[in-house]
């Protein structure tokens, strides 16, 4: 074997000289299905039951309370009410530190049905919009106390969405008919959570953060209560043609806002 | 890869990461071809190799936020489909080896050669590709996607997790093996 060359450049010349000659299957089209999924339509896959840590909800029109205080502007009470002009969505100022009188738990709160997404389609007198980003939901709940319904899709956490410490879930995203809903939900933000307006899908919205907020409700007659087990991870509030919708989830708004602009 | 290409990728990667989704497309037509191919050489399967690509795509698209746009894109878009992979690998099911593609006369590089050189080109490649397939699964990784899919060891490192210094070792243990087994079998030199 004199006249050999060294073994190493002949066995990477050899492998190099395979690489051209390899008969991979051909390339699926990833372009248009992924532009597809990005844009339209539903993941193919399964939808699990999540039988995970139960998330309690109370039903019907987000009323966002924002603390004079955590804003600290002059006129801010103005200001705040003219940018939530929010279908179903109303302002009220909360002390810097919202403590809710204490009523039974459960009380005011309808916990809604699980049920399958064709199913939730089917029960609500609105078009329910899904994050074609996400894939099907883990799990759908709606509950039909308000007109027009509510629907909750919830996603698990995952590798993109990850577990929101407050919830135990990957990703909520609510929507209903806000103005015709009589009961609402209301949000103390307490010191350290930050209300930023954005623009969302073209309409006026908002993004808190920067603190677990405690997710109080109130009902119609005016009771309120908080929900222990109910934090609020990061939110993002808007309205588009009479749907109010409400994403929860600790991603941050650059994330959140991807995930929006795959609904359909 | 000129400069001009690059700065126009830079900018479908930014745009892709403000949410241009048409941007985005652009960018998976571009690198549908190398996502499927990491996602087969580790998965083994033309159906779960395509799924694995397809689902890294839609991750990688939401987190294009999270990307640093002075970082490359390909190792650290490859690594996202190369996770959706590694994945479906564990759930089992069919597997495949890679196939060579069938010699046509005039495709060789020696037109010259005798038939009897050509066939023995042939088989002597052939023996390779199943010497290659029998390596140890991260020998066998770390030569295919250094000389199948020619990644830098960089991009070897990124894509599938591991250190540089890791890349190199399996990389020199491979080309070891598989060096001595063409010894043992008598020489792949054609």
């Amino acid at each position: 074997m004199a006249e050999q060359r060294p073994a190493g450049d002949d066995l990477e010349r050899a492998l190099s000289d395979l690489a051209p000659r390899l008969a991979y299957p051909p390339t699926p089209d990833a372009r248009a299905a992924v532009r597809a999924r990005l844009g339209d339509g539903q993941r193919r896959g399964r939808v699990a039951r999540w039988s995970g840590r139960r998330v309690v909800f109370a039903v019907a029109v987000l009323l966002l309370a924002a603390a004079l205080a955590a804003l600290a502007l002059p006129g801010a009470r103005a200001a705040v009410a003219e940018w939530l002009d929010l279908p179903g969505v109303a302002v009220r100022s909360t002390p810097r530190d919202p403590v809710p009188a204490a009523i039974p738990a459960g009380s005011g709160l309808v916990l809604g049905e699980a049920q399958s997404l064709a199913e939730a389609r089917a029960a609500v007198l609105f078009r329910v919009r899904t994050p074609a980003a996400l894939g099907a939901p883990d799990t759908v709940y709606v509950s039909p106390t308000p007109p027009g319904g509510l629907v909750t899709l919830v996603y698990k956490p995952r590798r993109e969405l990850p577990e929101a410490a407050e919830t135990g879930v990957g990703l909520l995203l609510l929507q209903f008919r806000g103005a015709l809903l009589p009961q609402f939900i209301q949000k103390g933000l307490g010191p350290g959570a930050r209300l930023t307006p954005v623009q969302v899908e073209g309409e006026r919205g908002w993004w808190i953060s920067g603190a677990p907020h405690s997710v109080i409700f109130q009902d119609a007659d005016g009771r309120t209560g908080d929900d222990p087990a109910r934090l609020a991870a990061n939110t993002l509030l808007w309205a588009r043609d009479g749907i109010t919708y409400r994403l929860e989830t600790a991603l941050e708004l650059a994330e959140a806002l991807q995930i929006v602009a795959s609904l359909r | 890869m000129g400069g001009g290409l690059r700065l126009e990728e830079r900018e479908l990667v930014e745009r892709a990461r403000r949410g241009d989704a048409d941007a985005y497309g652009e960018l998976v037509g571009r690198y549908a071809e190398i996502a499927f191919r990491t996602a087969y050489l580790i998965v083994r399967s033309a159906a779960e190799a395509e799924d694995a690509a397809q689902d890294g795509f839609v991750k990688a698209y939401i987190a294009m936020p999270r990307f640093r746009p002075e970082a490359p894109f390909r190792p650290w878009l490859l690594r996202i489909v190369a996770n959706e992979a590694r994945n479906r690998r564990r759930a089992g099911g069919r597997r495949q080896g890679l196939a060579l593609r069938a010699a046509s006369a005039g495709t060789e590089a020696d037109p010259s050669a005798s038939p009897e050189a050509a066939l023995e080109a042939a088989e002597n490649r052939a023996r390779l590709l199943h010497a290659i397939e029998g390596l140890r699964e991260e020998e066998r990784l770390a030569v295919s996607l250094r000389y199948f899919l020619d990644l830098s060891e960089a991009e070897s490192a990124t894509v599938l997790g591991w250190p540089r210094g890791t890349v190199k070792s399996r990389l020199s243990r491979a080309l070891g093996h598989l060096r001595e087994r063409f010894r043992a079998e008598g020489g792949a030199d054609g």
